[in-house]
């Protein structure tokens, strides 16, 4: 895959966020942190700028993971990828007003995320 | 012959206090009494006990304030026994001494026709009474129901919450154990120890994305194979080799997760297979396709294009794939067979109808 700048992981299960980074690391992309809280991956997407952000929408603490996009989107041009089990009609709206690169529903492959991050790169 | 003597209208003569002086001849027929025993009586003495009453308050109040009543109506109590309606009506003679005439009328058809009007205002009074506590008691019943009606979609509501939160949960921790698998197998070095985890990572996922079908389904019990399987089959395609195609077909079929998780594993381990062995040269296709030829039956077909193996070889293999397909197949209470095929291998399974309660 073409080279992309680093990549955040914003998911509050260890285990999950870990995965997802393997499935990163082995497409060849770097990983610059995990965050599992809204504020953390505000503060993380500040520092490292990151190109793409993978987001979960149920986090710790009082904001999800669509109130920590809008955030981040309102400083930086982050693509967003959510991979989320969260498939409520109300969630699903709130998504797509953020207009993100891709919404993935959990259980996801790594093959899943390839592709989806290989049509982000293709669309440019 | 004077008037009075011949008319139907029973006439007396009475002094102020309204004793009976004379009579005329219809008044013994009036009260069957003869006329020795009227006169001399007070008038009051004539009538029934319910009527002496209805005397006292409005005929004797009238002749003391007015010294005449118009068409009172009483009941003469007659000798026979059996009370007569009259309407009763009393004038002044006069006479300074203070005698009155009075004159008493048969008001038998009157009263009959009074009887049934009361008879009738209070049965339709009752009626009316009726029809309201009856619509009473149906507002009060439709508001208990309401009552019931909102407590219970309430109650569903919040079950629908929490059975899709349980759902939500179950579908996560399946992804967890998919990422523990995932990130043990980085850390192996033994291909075949990878290749079992990663064995263990497609049966888990496939457990996961039934329970994301049933998580998106409308009752949150049953949900459409077809849609289930196609998604399984996108990410057996993906997990799989780049040579090789998979084509899937099948016929919509509401399921529950005691078919569709037996069948989705069923299917995993035959493609798996196919992807395994069939394909040595690294290019084919496999066809997946459910059918169902009966209201009582579900046939599932997987087949390759690859190089083939002997149906004896094929019953004769050992491996956990096949022990967890020949297990699975007994579950749904089918069979499932090796069938001659042009080219490859060609699985027949053949189940019964899931009956959804």
């Amino acid at each position: 895959m073409p080279p992309m700048g680093p990549v955040l992981i914003v998911d509050d299960e260890f285990i999950i966020s870990e995965t997802l980074r393997a499935y990163v690391e082995e497409l060849g992309f770097e990983v610059c942190g995990t965050a599992a809280r809204a504020d953390e991956a505000l503060a993380l997407a500040l520092q490292h700028q990151p190109s793409l952000i993978l987001m979960d929408v149920r986090l710790n603490g009082p904001c999800d993971g669509i109130d920590a996009s809008r955030k981040i989107l309102d400083r930086l041009r982050s693509d967003i990828i959510f991979v989320t089990g969260s498939r409520e009609p109300e969630t699903l709206l709130r998504i797509e007003a953020i207009n993100p690169a891709a919404v993935l529903f959990k259980p996801i492959s790594a093959g899943q995320l390839a592709s989806a991050i290989r049509g982000l790169q293709e669309r440019g | 012959m004077l008037l009075g003597d011949s008319a139907p209208v029973g006439l007396f003569e009475a002094d102020s206090d309204m004793i009976i002086q004379t009579v005329n001849p219809w008044m013994v027929v009036m009260t069957g009494c003869p006329p020795e025993h009227l006169e001399g009586r007070a008038f009051r003495s004539l009538l029934t006990n319910a009527s002496q009453v209805v005397y006292a308050l409005k005929v004797e109040a009238a002749l003391l304030d007015l010294g005449a009543v118009e068409e009172v109506f009483l009941e003469l109590d007659h000798a026979d026994g059996r009370p007569r309606a009259v309407l009763l009506t009393v004038c002044s003679t006069g006479n300074p001494s203070g005698t009155r005439v009075g004159a008493l009328f048969t008001a038998t058809e009157r009263r009959a026709y009074e009887l049934e009007l009361i008879a009738t205002r209070r049965a339709l009074t009752e009626k009316a009474e009726a029809e309201n506590r009856a619509r009473l008691a149906l507002e009060d019943i439709n508001e208990r129901l309401s009552e019931t009606i909102a407590e219970r979609t309430q109650a569903l509501l919040q079950r629908d919450l929490l059975l899709r939160e349980v759902y939500h949960r179950v579908k996560n921790n399946l992804q967890v154990v998919d990422g523990l698998l995932h990130m043990q197998s980085r850390r192996l070095s033994d291909p075949e120890a990878i290749a079992g985890l990663e064995s263990l990572q497609r049966r888990i996922y496939s457990l996961g994305l039934a329970h994301q079908q049933l998580m998106q389904s409308e009752n949150l019990r049953t949900f459409d194979i077809a849609a289930f399987l196609s998604e399984l089959m996108a990410r057996l395609e993906e997990g799989g080799m780049d040579g090789v195609r998979l084509k899937f077909a099948a016929v919509p079929l509401n399921v529950d997760l005691d078919f569709a998780i037996p069948l989705g594993l069923l299917v995993t381990e035959l493609v798996t297979n196919a992807l395994k062995h069939a394909f040595p040269h690294g290019s084919g296709e496999i066809d997946v396709t459910l059918s169902a030829p009966s209201d009582a039956e579900v046939i599932l077909r997987v087949s390759d294009d690859g190089v083939g193996l002997a149906a004896d070889a094929m019953n004769a293999k050992t491996g956990l794939g096949m022990m967890i397909v020949r297990g699975l197949t007994r579950q749904l209470g089918g069979r499932l067979d090796v069938v001659p095929s042009a080219a490859g291998v060609c699985w027949e399974g053949s189940f019964p109808t899931p009956v959804i309660a």
